[in-house]
């Protein structure tokens, strides 16, 4: 306001014009004067935006009606524009395979969506971790006195930044990770149940039980246990001065309760079951070995191993079970801990097991004593047929084992998630320790040399005198970093990871609705860079010195 | 004084911004409906009047025409072309051996390309006034919805959803397909259900990956599905380095791709067919005469095989005393004219490219690497599925 008293709009405005002046120039005076320029300037630049945004608009409205009307039908078969996304409720129709949450192809467009932003975020969020990790290493290292490390860490730096990524991801899924061997002779370092092969990294992985909850509840109390242990002995310390190893007694004190847990909830569980017929005289589990003894006729069963093929073909047990259920890890780890010979047939559903359990081509269901109880109901006979119960600890360890093409049970890693994720956090720490060293740089020398003076030890200079202060600088590129890597997860197009990208493209061809779905796409990325630029603004603005 | 002054500014921008968009937005949305709602009170009435259901539906189709305003240009693919002197022809990713190939020099070739060289020699009179427009699996439909493609002749399976909600018209099937299953010959592997608990490899964005869904789960069949994007060979590729199991598209592209195995006997192709796979060339819905000149198009090229006529005879079947021939190759009455063409388009087709029969023959017969048997992809008098309805 104060401004503009000062210095009111027009050169000549402050001056009375002089007599002779013509309007001619008084106009002239106006036009050629800076501030109206400007101004002028201004308005012909909003126009322009203005024009072009109208023509975009047009432009997609026109595109929209070449469309046509099918693909704004709704439900009712009317046509309008607020149905442009009833589609997505129809059934996808397609597979994802490498999912965190259930997902079968008959789930809905919706559900394959959320799946893949679920698998963008899996992927994504751990190379952020990882690079910055690694960046931060390879930051340092650039830095490093060390001519070795520094000279490593500026080729690593050097090559990395200058090629372009797809190229880098496309070289780590097809020349590194389908290299690795085939899966017939993946490689199993020091005999663990790890297996690493053209397929992925597969290795055993503990599975919780519907039991597990009740000793999920205790470990809970231990958690409460240990922070009222805690209290407690500190409390006396203030008191009395007299010391003790809280942390131990904590801890020794959450072991026992967890121990006790797993014996409940061990003997407490009854929901496992196995349908068998009468016929087999099998009463409980452990009749099995007698059982395998007297089909093979033999007197132990580490005479198995002499048995000629055909033999042990004939004496296996042939087990169903439900694909993917925890009841097979269970019932699996049972008979192979006995060194029964089995073989599992895995089915899709109930029914399907059912069907082969009649047929005869398995002898017998391991499954949840619920799902026995209701199927045993739909058998011709059911008494000639009966639940045994099946013990079951808390947690069991899935271990992998061969089937006929691949590796079943354990964690899987698939080479797609493992190819993009190398990927990116290889391209993104290149970019990374650059930062990292600028920011490191930007600590004056002088800092250095105080710590050194002060006698702190190399370690505790970095991190107690240079990160702090470094970090300030390094936070404003690092979020453009992690912004830019969580936008590159779509290059999972390239090495079949089915990120949200992918699976978008997949849906625009399934349903032929690109407009809808590319508009979808922006705004779940849009949303993902907002989310993670509010997070790091927010931090930036706590680590940012105050200036008065 | 400058609050004024920017109130100004702002209140212009606004009227502005009003003017511009005020034509386009809420109103032009409520015209529509208003004129989809008048086009289905008309149609109601010639359904009750049938006498003059015609006229009132053509009445219908002019208003459409007229209120379309920028688009009635756009919808006549025909002037385009004929302007543009060139045909926008989509034709695939260029790594299909057979159907449509690039050559080392650059050039492409196949089954599929030799059909954009027969519109662009019914239409421009030249075969080679064509411009290979690169789609794949995913982007084919955007680009042929764009106008970035005048036509797609690229193994695209004919469907009900394409040829209705996507809004595309599919003229004669070309090629009569069907899903194969590639598998590795020492994998034991003899039927599809041998491939419980294995891998498959497919690409992104077609028919296959719905049909593999579909009849896996009827076979109850577990399965992992690695899905690529497919720029080129990237499918066939990771199949090759053993990522899966098996590899599944369209049987004849699975022929094709036999030449790009460094050993093609390592792999084979399992005897099972998992859907019908109807390939042929599609336009844009709308323009109802582009889609008569590419649907006729193909036809001629049937016709002209059940005819015998030949590149080679084609010259001298102009002197036929059979008026089939005649009108066929335009001789005799003015069938091309109908569809803004000239009367001889057939006598293009087969002088510069050739009959069906020569196409494939050229590209897929016993001479090429494939070597693939006509099957149901012969004349319908031959006991196949081709049949062209009569040039009359």
């Amino acid at each position: 306001m104060a401004q503009t008293t000062v210095s009111p709009p027009g050169s000549g405005a402050d001056i009375p014009p002089p007599e002779e002046q013509s309007i001619g120039s008084r106009v002239m005076s106006y036009i050629f004067d800076i501030r109206f320029l400007g101004v002028l300037g201004q308005i012909a630049f909003i126009l322009l935006l203005l024009v072009g945004a109208q023509r975009i608009f047009s432009n997609f409205g026109s595109n929209v009606d070449k469309l046509g009307r099918a693909q704004f039908i709704c439900r009712d078969g009317r046509f309008a524009y607020r149905c442009a996304y009833d589609f997505m409720d129809n059934e996808a129709g397609f597979d994802i395979d490498d999912t965190a949450l259930d997902y079968v192809n008959t789930d809905s467009f919706w559900w394959a969506l959320t799946n893949g932003i679920v698998n963008t975020f899996r992927v994504g969020l751990l190379a952020l971790v990882a690079t910055t990790f690694l960046g931060t290493t390879m930051g340092i290292a650039r830095m490093s006195d060390n001519w070795l490390v520094s000279r490593l860490s500026l080729a690593y730096i050097e090559i990395i930044r200058n090629t372009p990524i797809l190229v880098q991801l496309l070289l780590i899924y097809f020349s590194v990770i389908l290299a690795l061997p085939d899966i017939k002779e993946a490689v199993q370092p020091f005999n663990l149940p790890i297996f690493l092969s053209n397929r992925g990294l597969i290795m055993a992985w503990p599975q919780f039980m519907s039991s597990a909850s009740i000793w999920i509840a205790f470990l809970v109390l231990g958690v409460i246990q240990f922070q009222v242990m805690w209290m407690f002995l500190s409390r006396r310390e203030e008191k009395t001065g007299q010391e003790s190893s809280k942390f131990t007694w904590g801890l020794a004190g959450f072991l026992i309760i967890a121990a006790i847990g797993w014996i409940v909830s061990t003997a407490v569980a009854e929901n496992e079951g196995l349908l068998i017929p009468n016929s087999s005289r099998i009463d409980e589990v452990e009749d099995f070995e007698k059982l395998m003894l007297a089909r093979a006729g033999i007197n132990h069963l580490s005479e198995l191993a002499e048995l000629p093929q055909e033999e042990l073909d004939a004496v296996t047990l042939n087990v169903c079970v439900l694909r993917e259920s925890s009841s097979e890890a269970n019932f699996v780890n049972r008979l192979a801990s006995e060194g029964i010979p089995f073989k599992i047939s895995r089915n899709g559903s109930p029914a399907k097991a059912m069907a082969k359990y009649r047929d005869g081509s398995c002898e017998m269901f391991a499954a949840p004593k619920s799902v026995l109880a209701a199927e045993i109901a739909t058998l011709e006979t059911p008494t000639d047929h009966l639940i045994v119960p099946v013990k079951e600890r808390p947690l069991v360890w899935s271990i992998p084992r061969f089937e006929k093409f691949n590796i079943i049970g354990g964690l899987l890693l698939t080479p797609e998630y493992f190819a993009l994720f190398l990927g990116l956090t290889i391209f993104y720490a290149g970019g990374l320790a650059e930062v990292v060293r600028a920011g490191i740089l930007s600590v004056s020398k002088g800092q250095t040399e105080a710590a050194r003076a002060l006698g702190l030890s190399e370690g505790q200079r970095l991190n107690l005198i240079v990160l702090p202060q470094a970090l300030r600088v390094i936070i404003p590129p690092l979020i453009s970093t992690y912004l830019s890597l969580m936008k590159d997860t779509s290059l999972g197009v390239a090495v079949a990871f089915q990120e949200v990208y992918l699976v978008s493209q997949t849906l625009m061809n399934q349903s032929g609705r690109a407009l809808q779905i590319m508009i979808v796409l922006m705004i779940i990325y849009l949303s993902i860079s907002i989310f993670f630029s509010a997070i790091l603004n927010w931090y930036n603005d706590r680590v940012v010195i105050v200036e008065r | 004084m400058k609050n004024k002054f920017l109130l100004g500014l702002v209140l212009t921008a606004v009227a502005v911004f009003l003017v511009a968009c005020g034509g386009g937005g809420e109103e032009a949305l409520s015209a529509l409906q208003g004129q989809v709602s008048d086009l289905e009170s008309q149609l109601e009435e010639a359904k009750s009047m049938a006498a003059d259901a015609e006229a009132k539906l053509d009445e219908a189709m002019a208003m459409g025409d007229e209120e379309g305003g920028e688009m009635a240009a756009s919808t006549n693919t025909l002037a385009t072309v004929q302007e543009r002197g060139t045909l926008l022809c989509g034709t695939g990713a260029g790594a299909s051996p057979g159907f449509a190939f690039i050559q080392e020099d650059g050039s492409w070739e196949g089954f599929n390309v030799d059909f954009c060289k027969v519109f662009a020699a019914a239409i421009l009179g030249d075969p080679e006034a064509i411009e290979p427009v690169v789609t794949t699996g995913t982007t084919r439909f955007p680009i042929l919805q764009s106008g970035d493609a005048d036509v797609l002749s690229n193994n695209t399976t004919w469907t009900f959803s394409r040829d209705t909600a996507l809004g595309f018209d599919f003229v004669p099937t070309v090629f009569y397909d069907g899903q194969g299953m590639m598998v590795r010959a020492d994998s034991g592997i003899e039927t599809l259900a041998d491939l419980d608990g294995g891998s498959v490899c497919v690409a992104t964005g077609t028919t296959t990956e719905k049909n593999l869904a579909d009849v896996f789960r009827q076979l109850d069949i577990d399965y992992e599905a690695v899905v690529f994007e497919d720029t080129g060979d990237t499918t066939r590729s990771a199949f090759a380095e053993g990522r899966c199991d098996g590899y599944t598209t369209d049987t004849s592209a699975l022929v094709g791709s036999l030449v790009l195995f460094d050993d093609p006997s390592e792999v084979k192709i399992l005897p099972d067919v998992m859907s019908k796979e109807p390939l042929g060339p599609l336009v844009r819905h709308g323009d109802d005469n582009w889609f008569d000149i590419i649907k006729w198009s193909v036809n001629c090229t049937i016709q002209a095989e059940e005819l015998g006529i030949t590149q080679a005879n084609v010259d001298d079947m102009l002197g036929s005393d059979n008026p089939t021939i005649l009108n066929t190759l335009g001789v005799e009455g003015d069938l091309g004219q109908a569809i803004g063409l000239n009367n001889d388009f057939c006598y293009q087709i087969i002088s510069q490219v050739g009959n069906y029969g020569e196409i494939f023959t050229r590209h897929l017969g016993p001479d090429t690497p494939f070597n693939l048997s006509r099957g149901v992809n012969a004349q319908w008098v031959d006991g196949g599925l081709l049949y062209s309805p009569p040039f009359r």
